[in-house]
């Protein structure tokens, strides 16, 4: 029975450590990726930066994301929460949620023909253990010209 | 660096836009400050210690905000908004993020 426990245990660490550590690089590195290849403008101000709106057309783009962090970090996080101070497993892994939420934004515009985003919205929940992130903007096409 | 939650600022003319700029931190107390907390929650009135985690976690999430604007090269950050989550049992999330602008003075 304790073999059992401890082989659950050992799995638990090493999926946490080995796949669950290479999931998060490899993601962040494909989100540093995309974003530096994109040529998108992301605001969210409600007027469209740098664009003429009616002349181009513009459409509203919704995302959701949901991600969850793996066993180990969430373990990790408790003992955090004894001593206080930041968490920083939560941290990375809501700013991915984010940011992919905001890449989906974008991809979208992009199978429209458009190329930036305005009037970026980020909304939060919970889903059983998951996070949700629910992202909304309006696409619309730049006009290089007008701004940098 | 001019940091605002309206579009415009007065007496600026906003002559290029950066971009979304953003900056968070989940922040947890000790569980001192969680039992503390708990036996505020008895009479009632504010929590103090959450408040701090809030503040601390507010100036330590626009600083984010802030120095993701210098590096694109913004002096003003336009339309910031604040969110909060509560992502585990005593850790708290506060999200800033904004439009990076650069703003030039109208006189």
């Amino acid at each position: 029975m304790f073999t059992g426990f401890f082989i659950t245990l050992f799995c638990i660490v090493v999926l946490g450590w080995f796949f669950g550590g290479s999931a998060e690089k490899k993601h962040m590195r494909r989100l540093a990726k995309a974003f530096a290849e994109s040529g998108g403008l992301l605001t969210e101000i409600r007027s469209f930066p740098g664009g003429a709106v009616p002349a181009n057309g513009a459409e509203m783009v919704v995302s959701e994301v949901v991600i969850a962090n793996d066993y180990l970090k969430s373990f990790l996080a408790g003992l955090r929460n004894i001593i206080g101070g930041e968490v920083r497993s939560y941290r990375n892994l809501m700013m991915r949620a984010r940011q992919e939420a905001i890449l989906r934004l974008l991809n979208q515009a992009r199978e429209k023909d458009l190329d930036s985003v305005c009037n970026i919205r980020l909304e939060f929940c919970k889903i059983g253990l998951g996070f949700c992130v629910l992202a909304s903007g309006t696409a619309y096409k730049r006009q290089e010209s007008i701004t940098s | 660096m001019y940091v605002v939650n309206t579009e415009m600022i007065p007496g600026m003319r906003i002559v290029a836009v950066k971009g979304l700029v953003q900056g968070n931190t989940v922040r947890a107390k000790n569980v001192g400050r969680d039992i503390a907390a708990g036996f505020k929650n008895l009479v009632g009135g504010e929590l103090k210690g959450y408040t701090e985690l809030l503040t601390e976690a507010r100036r330590q999430a626009v600083e984010r905000m802030l120095s993701q604007a210098e590096e694109l090269g913004a002096n003003a950050v336009v339309n910031v908004r604040f969110s909060t989550s509560a992502v585990t049992q005593g850790a708290a999330e506060l999200y800033a993020y904004g439009t990076a602008v650069v703003a030039e003075s109208e006189a």
